[in-house]
Formats: structure tokens, sequence, C-alpha cells
């Protein structure tokens, strides 16, 4: 089914890539690729990156000075607020979020960088952050910006993919886009109004994980669904 | 030859001869593939098919059954090697969209089997695996029998339903509903799909909208940890009498109404939203809500 214009899709790559020589996989995939030398070249730079992924560490701590900040900012509002417990735990998780996140985007991009072409998506869903002055005290404005980091680097391999999913599927991730973006600026003007609101917080950067969980997913999906 | 080198010889045989070059049978196409495996097997299927059922059973081997689209491409299948294999791969390509969701499929693996499944606009269903389980659709469905030790269910707007209590799980939708009856370490997140929680008991739950509705009506096991939050979705919570919880409760512009105790939720700051604590005994569990300018309602049952 695949020609050499169609070119393998990154899950088709990847499946090549994990793929021990014993086992046998799709002929056409094989065949493709002998005939396609920047399918062929992607697949080498894959396999590369999987023998580099193997050396590294299982685990990576954060840098000391991130965790140093968090508790800084985290110190007041626990005494403040009994909800801590959950706080604590947000931005833990808001932290690993980004860098799970920020770190497979830049891998996903690396491996589609040979197909990279214009994105006329992405300036409609740029940022709050990126867009206008914020208002938003330090430590959040530089959350958000990371935040947007991520977002954006997602939705540019998200609308590189986009000719590859199934219209329905596209259109139901940027519905569930738009009302995530709908309660991130809700929740984000608030913030503006009320810093220092604990529940604000947690609600804020929720918010923004789902929407950059969301993304993930959709770059993920396999071609036509 | 031992017998048992008879049915890895017979099986290979069927393997290749059917599911490597599955006959086209009219429109659709046969599909028949037997493997011999370890009992805790990974196994990983891509389907496009309109139907995949999974079920546990209490053999070695893995064996899948089904009618694709005709013109489907088939392949995979754990290698040449006649040993029990402890991995293996399937899947089968559909030619268009369409036809990827046409016909059906059913895998059998060994109940302990680590099974990773990923498909279209499928109906998933998942019955008496106790190992570990990763399904992703886009559309369709995902019902999940039994309690595998792990779980991992994502879709987009497919709706996700686990009756079951497993160890550990993760449930993400986009706009699809979530249903689940509770589990040790369990987490569902959605946008705009509903989540209900009812029917068992919750240890460490945390579940999340954005504009869904969240309806919790679990018994809480002792020293129990809930979290509840949306950013517009109501949240109903239905607490036994007498149940031992800490509530902790606010939101930045929306109510709380509270039927459950005679506690009175509290103007939150600067007199918007609202709050309500509730003291528990010395074990008991907590319990977390947060809503923007959903409703939080507690009840007692």
């Amino acid at each position: 089914m695949t020609s050499t214009i169609d070119h393998l899709s990154f899950d088709q790559l990847c499946e090549l890539a994990d793929a021990p020589v014993t086992v046998p996989v799709h002929a056409a995939w094989r065949d493709h690729l002998t005939a396609c030398s920047e399918c062929a070249s992607q697949l080498a730079a894959l396999a590369s990156l999987r023998a580099q992924a193997r050396r590294l560490p299982s685990e990576v701590a954060p840098p000391p000075e991130l965790w140093a900040g968090i508790r800084a900012e985290l110190a007041p509002r626990e005494r403040a607020h009994r909800a801590s417990r959950w706080h604590t735990s947000r931005w833990g998780l808001a932290a690993a979020a980004l860098l799970v996140a920020v770190s497979s985007s830049a891998v996903t991009m690396v491996a589609l960088r040979a197909r990279e072409r214009a994105s006329t998506t992405a300036a409609a869903t740029r940022p709050v952050a990126a867009t206008t002055a914020s208002k938003l005290p330090a430590h959040l404005a530089s959350a958000e910006l990371g935040y947007a980091r991520s977002v954006a680097a997602l939705r540019h391999t998200l609308d590189e993919r986009r000719d590859s999913l199934a219209t329905s599927t596209v259109e139901t991730v940027e519905r569930s886009l738009r009302i995530a973006d709908a309660a991130i600026a809700e929740a984000r003007e608030a913030l503006e109004r009320d810093p220092s609101n604990g529940v604000l917080v947690e609600i804020f950067t929720s918010n923004y994980e789902r929407k950059i969980d969301l993304l993930r997913r959709a770059t993920e999906l396999a071609p036509r669904t | 030859m031992t017998r048992a080198h008879r049915y890895v010889v017979r099986t290979l045989l069927v393997a290749a001869a059917l599911a490597l070059s599955a006959a086209p049978a009219g429109a659709q196409q046969k599909v028949l593939a037997r493997r011999a495996t370890t009992p805790d097997v990974s196994v990983r299927l891509f389907a496009s098919v309109g139907a995949v059922r999974v079920i546990g059973w209490d053999r070695d081997s893995v064996e899948v059954t089904g009618v694709v689209a005709s013109g489907s491409q088939v392949g995979g299948f754990g290698g040449s090697q006649p040993a029990p294999v402890s991995g293996m791969k399937f899947f089968i390509e559909a030619p268009t969209e369409k036809a990827g969701r046409e016909g059906w499929l059913t895998m059998r693996v060994p109940r302990n089997a680590r099974v990773w499944l990923k498909t279209g606009s499928a109906e998933v269903t998942v019955s008496d695996v106790t190992g570990g389980l990763d399904v992703n659709i886009v559309g369709g469905s995902i019902t999940v029998h039994g309690s595998p030790r792990e779980l991992r269910a994502e879709s987009m707007d497919g709706d996700v339903t686990i009756d079951g209590a497993p160890e550990w799980m993760r449930v993400k939708t986009a706009t699809g509903d979530i249903r689940l009856r509770g589990g040790e370490n369990i987490g569902a997140s959605t946008i705009s799909g509903a989540i209900d929680a009812a029917g068992g008991e919750a240890d460490h739950l945390t579940l999340e909208t954005t504009t869904g509705t969240i309806r919790f009506s679990l018994a809480l096991a002792r020293g129990a940890s809930v979290q509840i939050e949306t950013h517009s979705g109501p949240i109903d919570v239905q607490l036994g009498r007498t149940t031992d919880v800490e509530v902790d409760a606010a939101t930045v512009t929306g109510a709380i109404e509270n039927a459950w105790t005679r506690a009175k939720p509290q103007p939150g700051r600067e007199g918007r939203g609202m709050t309500l604590s509730t003291q528990g005994g010395i074990s008991s569990g907590t319990l977390v809500l947060r809503s923007f300018k959903g409703r939080i309602a507690l009840r007692g049952s």
C-alpha cells in the first residue's frame, strides 16, 4: 500500500526501528525503504536515536535549583492553605510533564525534520503568553513560558501530521483544544487579578497539562485514524 | 519429535500460511494465527478493524482469529523460532480509512500477558486479562472486564468503561465519557467527557475534567486519598453518612452545596467562590475538590 510518494509514517518507521532483524515485518515497508532514500535516512536516524537512548540513564534527576525554586514558592502557601498536598503534587507534576513534553517533542522533531513544511494553523493557537505582556508573577510567567514552548513544539508536529489523520479526528482534537484554550484563558485572566490564589494556580496548571497531554496524544495517532 | 514440538510446528505452519498471506474470501478475508508463548508474553497488536476482542485464557499461547477487509495487510506474529516467544507483534493495516472500520478480530492471550493494542475507531472489549493492558483508540469504545494489574486506556472521542478494579490505571479521553469502579491507584482525565466513578472502592484516585461532569459515589478505603478537579464541569459527590473522610472543597467562582453533613460552605477569597472543610478521624481519608466555576455538590447516601 505504500509507494515511494506516500512515504512511511512515523509509526511505521518506529515499528521498523524497534523490530529485531529476526522478526518479519511488512514486506512493502522494506521494499519502500530500498527505493526511498528519505525514509531510509530517517530510519537510520531513528535507529541511531534508539541506540543513544539505550545508553541514557534510566532516571534523570531535575536540576537542584528547580526544586529549590518550587519549594521556595510552595512554602508560604503551605502555611496558608490546607490544600498544600494537592498543590505540591501539582507543581511536581507540572515540572515532570514539562520535562517529558519538551523531551518528547524534541525527539519527534528531530526524527521528522526532513519533512518540515509551513504550518498554517500554529499562529492561530499561539499561546497567550507569547502574544501579550505577562501580568502574572514571575514564577508563573516562567512556568507558562515553558508550557507555551511545549505547546508550540507539539502543535508543529501535529500540523505536520494533519493530512495523515481522518477529518473527524482532526475536528475532535481541534474542538477539544479550543475548549482547553478557553479554560486556560479564563483561569489566566482570573490569576492576573488574584495571583496568590492557590486554587487558581492548581486549575491553571491543570488546564495546561491537559492541553499538552491532548496534543501529545494527537501527535501519536496512527495514520488514517 | 515430542508432542510439544509437534504442536509448535503445527501452529507455526498455521501462522505462516494464514496470518502472513491471509487469502481473500469475497469482500473480506479471514485471519487465523496461533503461536506458543511464555505465560507473561508481551503482545503488540495494531489493527485497523471495526471490533477487537481480547480474551485472557489459561493457555500459554496466543491465537488471533477474525475477518478483516479485503486487501488488508496482515503481518508480524513473533518470528519463526519454534520455542515459545516472550514477545510478539501483529498488525492488520486496512487499505483505506473506511475499510479500517470493517471486520472483527478476536485475540486470545495468556491471562498474565502484557497487551498493547492500538486501533482507529474500533469497539474494543477486553476480558480476563490480569497482566498489563495498554489500549489506544480514536473513536469507537473501550470496555474492560476484570482487573488488569496495570491498565492504560486512551481515546479521543471513544467512551471508556472499566468494569473492574485495577491496581494501577490511567484513562484519558478528549470528548469520550469514562466509567470506572475504582481501584488502588487510579487516574482519569478528560477535556469534555463525563467521568462516572461508581460501584466500587477508591484508594488513591484522581479525576479531572475541563468542562465534563464528574460523578463520584465510590466507597473509600481506609486512609483513601481522592482528588477531584474541574474547570467548569459540575462535581457531584455521594458519600456514606458515616464515611470517615476529611473534605477540602474550594471553588474560584462556583457554588458549593453540602447535603452530606451540617457543615456550611463559606464564601471564598474576597467574597468570590466558596470553600468547605470538614474534619475526619485519626485514620480518615482525604477528599479534595477543586473547581473554577463548576458547582460542587455533596450528598449523603
